[in-house]
């Protein structure tokens, strides 16, 4: 009995593409290892923490004071003012020992924009006067008086009121808010063993909307100021 | 036994009335510092407000740190009184013109102390400034035993405000500030 087998056909493959293709597999295999080990680097690395609102004031005089670490993500910058140049402002000052550093924060956004008409304010119209549609840019003042340990004096109207808050693993601090519907300034001020501290700002009405941070905002901020240097 | 009686309320009238004045005293300093002692000032409806003088100036150099407005010259005029309405509105008050107790307490909680809280610097103590992308504006203040008083850098002042004056918080008169014994 004779089996018949199907021939078996032999392909020739010509040697040069035989070294290309193994050549194109090297190339991909080491690009995809390439990519596997950045991408494992990549993971190891930690997650990014929140910035550290300092660093708006490194390189000033402010930059070795206790200051704010955290602040509102409306918060675009900040404007340091010494005492020297406070005291150069007005001339005549007897000393600087214990003039305070100011930081002065800037916000984002439509209502925290200055809107002033650039125009003589007797030609002002009353649709913008009594709309709100004059007026500063909102913004965050933060004052810092080291080696004080007062704050200032208790305001007080029919518009006022003062409360005692917790700040966060800290002091008590002194809130007082000229609550006109809602609206008007707040001040928050206190004292820890370096220095005495006020965070200032106005919640203003605006065609736009609100303008300045919030309240918890401001506490927060207090909050987290912490001593540097 | 009467006598006796009669030396008892001698003794609890004085000490009433040294606690009343004490009170009054205190009352009177809170007044001063929170600016509620103030005259009403500009566009008030029925009583007309004073229309020039020290509480003018306050007024307008307020204006001018938080909405740029000028002329800072002690004299209330059609602009003051717009921009009065403009910082009202902004503050959550009713734009009316007046500068009567809630203006005032609002416009004094934004002074802050230059110096520490307890020391004296030995000038213009207080001072307002917001942040402005275009230029630097503020307003400063003094506050003496006797009353406030409004420091306008120069530059701002004009006639018959003069720079490098602080000028108490008075109405009608514009007056140098200065406490009498």
């Amino acid at each position: 009995m004779v089996t018949n087998l199907p021939d078996s056909r032999r392909i020739d493959v010509p040697p040069a593409l035989a070294v290309g293709g193994i050549a194109a597999l090297v190339i991909v295999a080491l690009v995809a290892l390439v990519g596997w080990i950045s991408g494992l680097l990549g993971s190891e690395e930690p997650p990014s923490a929140a910035p550290d609102a300092s660093d708006l004031t490194a390189g000033t005089c402010a930059a070795d004071l206790p200051q704010p670490t955290w602040v509102p993500d409306g918060v675009t910058g900040a404007a340091v003012e010494c005492p020297e140049a406070i005291s150069g402002r007005i001339g005549y000052l007897a000393s600087t020992d214990h003039i305070g550093t100011w930081v002065v924060y800037s916000l984002s956004g439509d209502a925290n924009a200055e809107a002033l008409p650039g125009s003589a304010p007797e030609t002002w119209k009353r649709a913008d006067t009594d709309g709100g549609g004059i007026h500063p840019a909102a913004s965050i003042v933060f004052v810092a008086y080291p080696g004080a340990d007062e704050i200032s004096e208790e305001l007080h109207g029919a518009n006022v009121t003062v409360d005692s808050v917790d700040l966060e693993d800290g002091p008590k601090a002194r809130l007082t808010r000229v609550d006109n519907n809602g609206y008007g300034p707040v001040r928050l001020e206190w004292t820890d063993d370096d220095g005495s501290y006020l965070l200032l700002t106005v919640v203003g009405r605006t065609p736009a909307g609100r303008a300045g941070p919030t309240v918890d905002e401001l506490i927060r901020m207090a909050s987290s100021v912490a001593p540097q240097g | 036994m009467a006598e006796r009686s009669t030396g008892l309320v001698h003794i609890a009238g004085i000490v009433v009335g040294v606690a009343l004045v004490a009170y009054m005293v205190s009352f009177g300093d809170q007044a001063r510092n929170g600016w509620t002692d103030r005259d009403r000032v500009g566009a008030c409806d029925n009583i007309a407000g004073d229309t020039a003088g020290g509480e003018v100036l306050a007024v307008q150099s307020v204006l001018w740190a938080v909405e740029g407005y000028e002329p800072v010259d002690s004299k209330w005029d059609r602009g003051t009184e717009n921009a009065t309405r403009a910082f009202q509105s902004y503050a959550g008050l009713p734009a009316d013109g007046c500068v009567a107790d809630p203006t005032w307490v609002t416009m004094r909680a934004l002074a802050v102390s230059i110096c520490a809280p307890g020391h004296d610097c030995g000038g213009p103590d207080h001072r307002i400034a917001l942040a402005s992308p275009v230029e630097p504006r503020e307003a400063w203040f003094a506050a003496a035993d006797c009353d406030w008083g409004t420091y306008v850098l120069p530059g701002v002042a004009r006639s018959p405000v003069s720079s490098g004056q602080t000028y108490a918080f008075r109405e009608d008169e514009l007056e140098p500030l200065g406490c009498k014994d």
